[in-house]
């Protein structure tokens, strides 16, 4: 689809499986990332990626931003990281005797937080306006984001040492938290040959992806998402698995009501990956571990008995009544 | 054994000082039995420690645990040396392979663990007793001085810790002041170095303090048959025998004349006691044991309780006793009548039997809430298949009634009627609770509340046959479509759905 008119729902499962498609072509295994990934961009969400360093995670947003023509920024987050660096800022022109704005690197469509928890609280908190309300202020004055506007961050699960932790505010600003790990034998050896075979660098490159859309495309698929019907049953059942998570005993705090919201909105962008038209219980169950786990906090008990919390969501997910009609 | 060729002073001795006589020995003989330690140990020291590179304490401690085998060979050293000095450590060397195997399994397993193993190696190893007869003798010889091996034991495990330590602080006393050494303590503790390093100071320091250990306990065993056999009253008739013998031949004759009287005089006592009737002997022992030598009277003061029985008696005397005795006797006296008293003593007394039954409680209840706690652990699926049979038949899934006395009889007919009033979404759903009673009561499947349309669909996969398994997936596409999106599904698919209805519950009874 190259011209900007509305698709149809059909065209927009076209749409989404032949983007699925083309980041297949670069992205060796960690297709349930990928899903993911692509549920938030088509749900308007942020993403926080977990797994070790080597695993694709540049590749990921370069190659997601390559399918649909858009800017990706990076940005390295560092203990000296300051806000600014970020946002970007005001300097005196002496030609003009003006001050310019020289715009930071989260003016983009795909912005790569890496290692965001390296950065202290300050820095970190300059991304959260810029998550939430999609603008920028510099100097006071406010700039809109690009459209559409997607943050991946990223976090080291080892090597905490020296890091900020991010606050509960900030994390609840993320749609979705979703783990990266290593690859299958067969995916490894698959990326390997690839990687190997006729290249002189040791990493993939994007070029074999070509645009699918333009990035003005992209607010209408997410439109398309948004519109997906939800029968009362399933708002029903995604509430239901959020407020048991305020209740359940393995949790010091459960998850909050922009859970909920985006609970739904990850189903919705689910179901139109699974090329359906409406939201089943499944498409809600399917997306609770990576909407909740960063929303949730483990009891100490629970953290000392060695309990993950992908765990305990399971175990709460169990005892949590599937629709009832 | 000849008493006679002792090296040793023999007299009794206390233990302490039988110890100490047995640490001299140590030095004295320590080159030989340092090597009768060191040439079997060393090569078994290496060959462990090559085995077991990587955990070099492993080495150690089964060197530790066979140190008996080679004591033993101290021990039948410095038992022959005790007699004889001349003695060689290669004579006990040739002979190594019986003394090493003697009793070999009771004395890696059994007498390994025993505290005063120094005091009684001599009776298995020496006396070669065995089982029950060794352990009478043993509790003959132990009735004294097995606590001061006891000691011995615990003595020699520290001076064993101490020189490992000892080691250490050499290596580190050594290092040049100027020399700056930077480096924690925490880091020697991670030192790939640390455990090699300590396995060979325990081996070294092992090897040390063994000599001591077997001569100290061997001397305590020697001193403690020396109270028991006096072996020093032996020795002493056996040079009084011997002395004049030696010194001069001719007091021999001087001696017989001497002894002549004395040897006749058991003669006429005897010849006196055939004359005596029982009576008169009777009458003569009494008489002799009235007399002073039998009946010395010594006066004795101090403090002590008497029997209540001889209070009375002793009342008059009473009286004459001290204010401190008198009061103590008071206080004796109230503290035997007084009925609190009584009860508390009771309840002390019973004290130690209900402690052990509050400990036994515990460990009872300690050990039943292990087991709980690791059930998952201990039985695998024990409790999980208890609560998946009692999952195992819902009576409601998703808010449908699945009993199956809930259905009707004939269900197609009921839900083709359903359908044809246009209650499509009634006659789907029967159908669909038909299908999952179906699959609850006949095909036992683990269905339970939380599992959404399609995790029954995957469960049935693993369980039923494939045409069934393809005829549940359609149900549940149309059911959802119909629940979920209200898109209802064409005539010709009901239709499809009630035909192959019968084939999905042939293997059920009917519905």
């Amino acid at each position: 689809m190259t011209d900007s008119a509305t698709p149809t729902l059909e065209q927009a499962f076209a749409l989404v499986q032949t983007m699925r498609a083309q980041i297949g072509r670069v992205m060796v295994g960690q297709q349930a990332v990928v899903d993911q990934v692509l549920c938030a961009l088509l749900a308007s969400g942020h993403v926080l990626v977990e797994g070790v360093p080597g695993l694709g995670k540049t590749l990921l947003v370069k190659a997601l931003a390559k399918c649909f023509d858009g800017h990706f920024g990076r940005i390295q987050f560092t203990p000296d990281l300051m806000p600014s660096d970020v946002t970007g800022h005001a300097l005196y022109d002496m030609k003009t005797e003006s001050f310019k704005i020289r715009k930071g690197p989260v003016f983009t469509h795909l912005l790569l937080a890496d290692e965001i928890n390296r950065a202290p609280a300050k820095t970190q908190a300059a991304l959260l306006e810029v998550m939430q309300e999609k603008q920028i202020t510099i100097e006071g004055k406010p700039f809109p984001a690009l459209t559409p506007f997607m943050v991946l961050a990223t976090q080291n699960p080892i090597e905490q040492e020296g890091t900020y932790p991010l606050p509960e505010a900030e994390l609840d600003r993320f749609m979705l938290k979703v783990l990266i790990d290593y690859p299958s034998e067969q995916e490894e050896q698959a990326l390997v040959r690839q990687v190997t075979t006729g290249r002189v660098q040791d990493t993939l490159s994007v070029d074999a992806i070509s645009a699918v859309m333009k990035a003005s495309d992209v607010p209408a698929l997410q439109a398309i998402t948004a519109n997906i019907a939800v029968d009362d049953a399933v708002f029903d059942y995604a509430v239901r698995i959020v407020r048991t998570s305020r209740q359940w005993h393995s949790f010091s705090h459960g998850a909050g009501p922009r859970a909920s919201i985006a609970l739904i909105r990850v189903a919705r962008a689910q179901a139109l990956l699974q090329q359906r038209n409406f939201v089943t219980p499944d498409d809600v169950k399917q997306s609770t571990l990576a909407t909740l786990r960063h929303r949730v906090a483990l009891t100490a008990e629970m953290e000392i008995e060695g309990v993950k919390t992908d765990q305990a969501l399971t175990q709460m997910l169990q005892e949590v009544e599937a629709p009832r009609l | 054994m000849d008493l006679g060729k002792i090296t040793a002073r023999v007299r009794p001795r206390n233990p302490h000082e039988a110890a100490d006589l047995g640490i001299v020995m140590a030095r004295q003989w320590f080159r030989p039995l340092l090597l009768l330690g060191v040439l079997p140990s060393f090569p078994l020291m290496l060959l462990l420690f090559i085995l077991f590179y990587d955990q070099p304490w492993w080495a150690a401690l089964i060197l530790w645990w066979l140190k008996p085998l080679w004591e033993t060979l101290q021990l039948q050293f410095i038992a022959e040396a005790l007699f004889n000095p001349q003695m060689q450590w290669r004579t006990v060397m040739q002979q190594a392979r019986q003394h090493l195997f003697h009793d070999f399994f009771a004395k890696l397993l059994v007498q390994r663990w025993s505290l005063s193993r120094s005091f009684n190696m001599p009776v298995g190893e020496l006396e070669r007793l065995k089982g029950s007869a060794r352990s009478r003798r043993l509790s003959t010889l132990h009735r004294d001085a097995s606590s001061t091996s006891v000691w011995l034991t615990l003595l020699g495990n520290t001076i064993e810790g101490l020189l490992v330590l000892g080691l250490f602080g050499i290596v580190w006393m050594l290092v040049p002041m100027k020399l700056e050494v930077d480096f924690e303590f925490a880091d020697l503790l991670d030192s790939p170095f640390l455990f090699p390093t300590l396995a060979w100071g325990a081996y070294v320091a092992m090897a040390l303090v063994s000599p001591f250990y077997v001569c100290s306990g061997f001397m305590l065993y020697i001193n403690r048959r020396t109270w028991l056999e006096a072996w020093d009253i032996e020795l002493t008739f056996r040079q009084l025998a011997s002395k004049p013998l030696q010194t001069s031949s001719n007091g021999a004759a001087v001696l017989l004349l001497l002894a002549l009287p004395l040897l006749m005089l058991p003669t006429s006592e005897s010849r006196a006691a055939d004359t005596l009737t029982p009576e008169q002997s009777q009458q003569q022992i009494i008489e002799i044991l009235e007399g002073d030598d039998f009946n010395e009277m010594k006066e004795k003061k101090g403090l002590r309780w008497i029997d209540p029985e001889r209070r009375n008696e002793k009342q008059d005397d009473a009286k004459e006793d001290s204010f401190i005795a008198r009061q103590l006797k008071k206080l004796r006296n109230w503290l035997r009548n007084s009925a609190t008293v009584a009860t508390v003593l009771d309840w002390l007394g019973a004290l130690p039997k209900l402690l052990e039954a509050l400990l036994w409680g515990t460990v009872i209840a300690l050990l039943a809430y292990l087991i709980y706690r690791f059930r998952h652990m201990i039985a695998p699926g024990w409790l999980g298949e208890a609560s998946l049979a009692k999952a195992a038949r819902p009576t409601h899934l998703f808010g449908l009634e699945l009993n199956q006395k809930s259905l009707p009889d004939d269900m197609l007919t009921h839900a083709r009627a359903l359908w044809q009033q246009q209650r499509q979404r009634e006659a789907l759903s029967l159908l669909y609770r038909a299908a999952l009673s179906q699959l609850v009561h006949q095909d036992h499947l683990p269905l339970e509340d939380c599992h959404t349309e399609s995790e029954c669909v995957t469960l049935c996969r693993k369980q039923v046959d494939a045409p069934r398994t393809a005829y549940f997936q359609l149900l549940t596409r149309h059911w959802i479509t119909l629940a979920y999106a209200h898109q209802l599904p064409d005539n010709a698919s009901f239709e499809q759905l009630c035909q192959q209805w019968p084939t999905f519950a042939a293997s059920g009874v009917n519905v």
